[in-house]
């Protein structure tokens, strides 16, 4: 939806006048949408402007590092990292920005070392901890990253984003039941939300059998009841799984379910 | 003495009804820079967070357990409130902290009444050097003796007319009174707002006190353990197809599977129902009709 404001907002932004390109980068990260390539060639113009910002300006600077790293642009990055950690010297939110520029040149081990410092500081510091798995994905070591989140999990048990992230790991490794769980437990985060519902779909038609085949086809309805223009996911979801032998065969099994529900 | 009107100067207005509104905002927006600065930014409780995540984690479930199946909600309602060992019937869960244990919580909103107090005792000390015994204003209604208490602080004149307001008085109304005007002037930018929830999930910000683990664990506890499940998808096909949805037996159409994947799966502008074999046996059945 909010994504559909995106270019208009770009379009004034190109003007390079002071507010619109501070509209566009607030914007951006107001809705966190992931477009560096925006933020950098945006980012740029607005910070011409300086001390105008006011306060606003670091929060800018740390926007164009995040950005600028996620594009590979890492000497631009340190660029404005320098201007971060000179003004805000010991900084926790720093910090973990320094953490991200280690992992974006590779040295895991430096950037791990920073995370664990952070997190001995502060245990609550839940987006160290997040890092720390981060760091994990990107070295390969899927297991250690599953287990990270898991600990991670029962301390933050709140937390969709991270359940997000177990349940996509436990697809890779091909462990559908918890992939499952993890979609499961982001559905209650979100009943409204088509793309979880089309997510658990999938999950379950995947680990197949009558019953699982019955729960995917409710859950990519509800999906396209959900959104219905344009969820071409959830339909073709919805075919395949309708068509998939042992899935129309369940009206029987759907009475007794709802009888047991009542 | 109902005819008798005081005289009020119109200097009095000028030099000391506005200027004293305007020092109230003033010092209301001091104050709330003050508070700002005292307070600390201290690292967040842990355990304390970790239990309020899992305690939003069964509430969660509680509130929208219906969009889950039934085996995935009866797994998490176990795993919370089993007898033996459900996470949210523990043993050795904490009771309300004791303030007194922690002396850096009890500092805490101490430090952050500090900026209002001495604000409060400041003003009050300057209202009542400058304009002791002032009479400032007349509310345009009469008002029984009782609000002498409260409009007439400072000024001990039985004789005086109840809707006068004496300096002191006012100085109270104006301050409680433009607590809305002053949030206008610290309004929360966008750039503060942000700040706060990236605290928030660097763990830092102010504790909250007397968060009783025990006590919200066990009545979660007990009103999950209530808690009906009706699997809200049961009738998803239903909602979603409307008047499309098949009432004809899947096992009248044997053999014609690929039709019934068709009424199923396509809902597609309406071609699926034109495929509904219509001919074929024809048995309704009553679960498909049933309208809930």
């Amino acid at each position: 939806m909010s994504l559909k404001k995106l270019p208009e907002l770009c379009r004034e932004a190109s003007g390079g006048k002071l507010s619109p390109l501070r509209d566009l980068l607030r914007f951006l990260r107001k809705e966190k949408i992931r477009r560096p390539d925006l933020c950098l060639q945006y980012g740029k113009q607005l910070l011409t402007y300086g001390r105008s910002l006011g306060d606003e300006l670091w929060v800018i600077h740390e926007q164009m590092v995040t950005a600028a790293l996620d594009s590979g642009d890492v000497p631009t990055a340190h660029e404005h990292l320098q201007v971060l950690t000179r003004k805000f010297p010991g900084s926790q939110r720093v910090r973990r920005l320094e953490g991200m520029r280690c992992e974006a040149e590779g040295s895991f081990a430096a950037a791990a070392a920073i995370y664990e410092e952070m997190v001995e500081a502060n245990p609550a510091n839940s987006l160290a901890r997040k890092r720390q798995v981060a760091v994990l994905i990107a070295k390969g070591d899927t297991a250690g990253a599953v287990k990270a989140l898991n600990g991670y999990l029962a301390e933050f048990a709140a937390d969709g984003e991270a359940w997000l992230q177990l349940a996509k790991l436990h697809i890779g490794a091909l462990n559908y039941a918890a992939a499952a769980f993890c979609y499961e437990e982001l559905v209650l985060v979100a009943p409204s939300d088509h793309v979880v519902h089309c997510r658990l779909g999938e999950v379950y038609y995947t680990m197949g059998g009558a019953e699982n085949l019955m729960r995917a086809r409710k859950h990519f309805s509800q999906s396209v009841d959900l959104l219905k223009a344009g969820n071409a996911r959830g339909l073709h979801g919805l075919c395949q799984t309708c068509a998939s032998p042992g899935c129309g065969q369940d009206f029987e099994q759907e009475t007794y379910w709802q009888g047991g529900g009542g | 003495m109902g005819g008798e009107h005081l005289v009020l100067d119109p200097a009095i207005r000028d030099w000391v009804v506005f200027p004293l509104m305007l020092m109230v905002i003033l010092v209301g927006v001091l104050r709330h820079n003050i508070t700002a600065l005292l307070k600390a930014d201290k690292p967040l409780d842990k355990e304390e967070l970790s239990y309020k995540q899992t305690l939003t984690r069964a509430k969660r479930l509680r509130g929208n357990g219906r969009f889950i199946c039934r085996e995935a909600f009866s797994r998490r309602k176990g795993y919370f409130t089993a007898k033996e060992g459900g996470l949210l019937r523990q043993e050795d869960l904490p009771g309300q902290a004791n303030p007194m244990a922690n002396p850096d919580k009890m500092m805490g909103p101490m430090k952050s009444q500090m900026g209002f107090v001495g604000t409060n005792m400041f003003m009050m000390a300057f209202t009542s050097y400058f304009f002791e015994g002032f009479v400032l204003v007349r509310v345009p209604f009469p008002l029984t003796n009782r609000f002498k208490v409260m409009l007439q602080r400072g000024v001990q004149l039985s004789t005086l007319d109840a809707s006068y307001v004496s300096s002191t008085s006012w100085y109270f109304l104006v301050m409680f009174g433009l607590k809305s005007v002053i949030n206008l002037f610290l309004r929360e930018t966008p750039v503060q707002h942000e700040a706060k929830v990236i605290q928030s999930q660097l763990g830092v910000g102010a504790a909250s006190m007397g968060f009783d683990t025990k006590k919200v664990y066990a009545s979660e506890a007990d009103s999950l353990d209530l808690a009906p499940h009706e699997w809200l998808l049961n009738d998803v096909e239903k909602r979603l197809l409307g008047s499309k949805y098949p009432t004809t037996s899947v096992y009248d159409l044997a053999g014609m599977h690929d039709d019934s994947a068709a009424m199923f799966g396509a809902n597609d502008g309406g071609r699926a129902a034109q495929k509904t074999p219509k001919g074929s046996g024809g048995k309704k059945r009553p679960s498909g009709k049933r309208s809930d």
